[in-house]
């Protein structure tokens, strides 16, 4: 499922692989359900997606190279100067390990992530989502809300000591909430995670996510650490 | 020219039945990840290829590890050489030029492979490299650490590689990491801990791969443990640590490590002392490198790492024997040698030799340095037009297969029934 019918239409298609990706094709083709609002980024992916490929084309459709470069850079800022220029593009080290087709064969090295990325991917989404919490500030618009959501950016204004305290003695409705919220943000609202098949709305896979986080660490943390886990699910990483 | 340097319609015929078995049989083709175990038995012995200066090298053997050693000194206009005959370290059957100096105290451990041939034609320092660590000039071949990791079997991170260059993986499935990120991952806590909460199942390909790195969560302990144990010492911490540490830990068995010299080795122009100052360079921060697995003790029975690791070390080709019009010697694809140490080879030893064709015997008028033949059937130069043959890039690997155990015929990148090099591996 395109990324960004995951994120902005809300373009609930049938799930058949075929299916999905001729909707998918339609849509960008005629822009019919484009949203109004829509940086260069979110159309390069977009465009990029229809033409590209990575690792082999099976049940589950990782995202390419190009898209996964820049979908990490749409979702968490671009990146600074202290980023690896591997987790920002493609290269040498990193194009077999991303699925990249060998032009030699004509198809990817790897025909499905491997540890290698799952090394890779996760050392780079840290240093995103790092870069993003140390830049967040009064000074950096959209920021916040970037990295907090709406629900923690609400209670953060109202107390900015709120960071501070034990994720765990938070409510759980403002567990879940911040949980969804990074969800929704990141993947898409309820339609499009029961599409994929492994929960049946964002606030179940929230439940988990929240329920997932260790409950010793910071409200500061557990928000990095959500982040960190969403980004690395399926739902985020394929079509 | 070396048929393995070009691709003629039989080799694309042959290109096109692999890549048809490929798709019938990918787990043939390609190696069986499927079977991945994030906990195999670890491997007792270790393999590290070596290069030096990726970017652009090209030692010149004279000042290495093929001086000069014949009682009469050649005419300068045919070879130029800097050094004097006491500059040679002699140490047993080894010849160690001026800027091999720093190997003499390893001169125990050593096998120097001399007269390799590479091509009779230029084709750059990539190809000449490739060729060599891969022993296949076609251009899709992997380099011998992934070969060596498909044949012995895989390790939790994969083949190690170092911070610089990429790894040649050609078809192969192989994982693998750069030692920086090893490193760098360190900072950020334990990721199998994070990772472990994040996915519990393994129902995708990707949740698959993260069961694989949580399920080595103890081999990245101990990794981490390695490390910090070099640091305690007062290490600052190299690639050649990350690969220390991860075959002590279990973490890999195979690595790739690249030295760049502070000097540029391509000296097209002012040769003299430049290329001298970087092959010293080079050759000295090996010994660092044979230094730190020496101190390394490994199992129970006295040996350290360096004693169960094989070290293969290549640059790209050797030099034109002859100064140019700016001082400066050319890339000289007819020759290069090769140095191993450590585990499988037999040891002190010195295979095969150059030739100097001086310019009053050649057919171009130039003097040229190459190969010389060498004879499989006695282990050495060849005498005589019967019997010779020279020893190529896929010789090399393949030998070094079979001192590391492995049957030569399992390396994908070299060809079947490729001859071995009569008295290499132990």
């Amino acid at each position: 499922m395109n990324q960004m019918i995951k994120r902005h239409f809300n373009c609930v298609s049938v799930r058949v692989g075929f299916a999905r990706v001729a909707c998918v094709s339609l849509i960008a083709a005629s822009l019919s359900c484009a949203p109004a609002s829509r940086t260069s980024g979110e159309a390069k992916i977009a465009k990029s997606k229809l033409n590209g490929a990575s690792f082999a084309q099976r049940q589950v459709r990782y995202m390419t190279p190009f898209d996964l470069m820049e979908t990490l850079k749409v979702s968490f800022g671009e990146a600074a100067g202290h980023i690896d220029q591997g987790c920002v593009e493609i290269n040498d080290d990193n194009r077999g390990l991303l699925g990249d087709s060998v032009a030699a064969t004509g198809s990817p090295i790897f025909s499905e992530p491997g540890s290698s990325f799952v090394r890779w991917y996760f050392k780079c989404e840290t240093a995103y989502i790092a870069q993003l919490a140390a830049s967040v500030g009064a000074n950096v618009a959209g920021r916040d809300e970037m990295l907090y959501g709406p629900t923690l950016l609400a209670l953060v204004k109202r107390d900015p000591l709120f960071l501070n305290q034990k994720f765990s003695r938070l409510p759980r409705y403002q567990r879940l909430a911040i949980a969804r919220d990074a969800i929704e943000r990141l993947i898409g609202p309820s339609e499009i995670i029961a599409d994929f098949g492994f929960f049946k709305s964002s606030d179940e896979l929230a439940q988990k996510v929240a329920d997932d986080v260790d409950p010793n660490v910071t409200v500061q943390e557990a928000i990095k650490a959500i982040l960190a886990s969403v980004a690395i699910r399926d739902e985020f990483l394929s079509y | 020219m070396n048929k393995y340097m070009t691709f003629d319609r039989r080799d694309l015929l042959k290109s096109a039945v692999f890549v048809g078995a490929g798709l019938a049989f990918p787990r043939v083709a390609f190696g069986d990840i499927s079977k991945f175990d994030p906990n195999p038995k670890a491997l007792e012995n270790f393999f590290v290829l070596v290069r030096i200066s990726p970017e652009g090298g090209g030692l010149d053997v004279t000042l290495g590890l093929d001086p000069w050693v014949k009682p009469q000194r050649p005419l300068e206009t045919d070879i130029f050489l800097e050094y004097k005959d006491e500059d040679i370290t002699r140490a047993g059957n080894l010849n160690l030029g001026p800027a091999a100096k720093p190997l003499a105290l390893y001169a125990n451990d050593l096998l120097v492979l001399n007269g390799v041939f590479i091509s009779n034609s230029d084709n750059g320092h990539s190809a000449a490299l490739f060729y060599q660590t891969t022993g296949n000039g076609q251009g899709h071949s992997a380099d011998l650490p992934v070969e060596l990791e498909v044949a012995r079997g895989s390790s939790p991170y994969g083949i190690l590689v170092g911070s610089n260059r990429s790894l040649n993986t050609g078809v192969r499935r192989v994982a693998y990491v750069r030692g920086s990120d090893v490193l760098s991952a360190r900072k950020d806590g334990d990721p199998t801990a994070a990772l472990e909460r994040a996915v519990k199942d393994a129902r995708t390909p990707l949740e698959r791969a993260i069961r694989d790195v949580v399920g080595s969560k103890e081999t990245t302990l101990k990794l981490r443990q390695e490390l910090s144990d070099f640091e305690k010492a007062g290490a600052t911490l190299k690639d050649a640590h990350v690969i220390a540490a991860g075959f002590l830990s279990g973490a890999a068995a195979h690595a790739q490590l690249d030295l760049q010299t502070q000097t540029n080795l391509d000296t097209h122009s002012n040769h003299e002392k430049e290329h001298l100052k970087g092959q010293l360079d080079a050759w000295t921060q090996l010994a660092d490198v044979f230094s730190i697995f020496k101190s390394l003790p490994y199992g129970t029975k006295g040996e350290s790492l360096f004693d169960r690791t094989t070290f293969m070390v290549v640059s790209d080709f050797s030099r034109t024997p002859a100064l140019n019009a700016s001082k400066g010697k050319d890339h000289n694809p007819l020759l290069t040698s090769i140095l191993f140490a450590g585990y499988g080879l037999q040891k002190n030893k010195t295979i095969n030799e150059s030739l100097l064709i001086e310019a009053a015997r050649s057919k171009t008028g130039a003097s040229y340095h190459m190969a010389s033949p060498f004879d499989y059937a006695t282990g050495l130069p060849a005498r005589s037009r019967q019997g010779a043959s020279f020893i190529y890039p896929e010789n090399v690997i393949a030998s070094v297969g079979r001192a590391m155990g492995v049957d030569p015929s399992k390396l994908g990148s070299v060809p079947a029934n490729t001859p071995v090099i009569p008295g290499f591996a132990l």
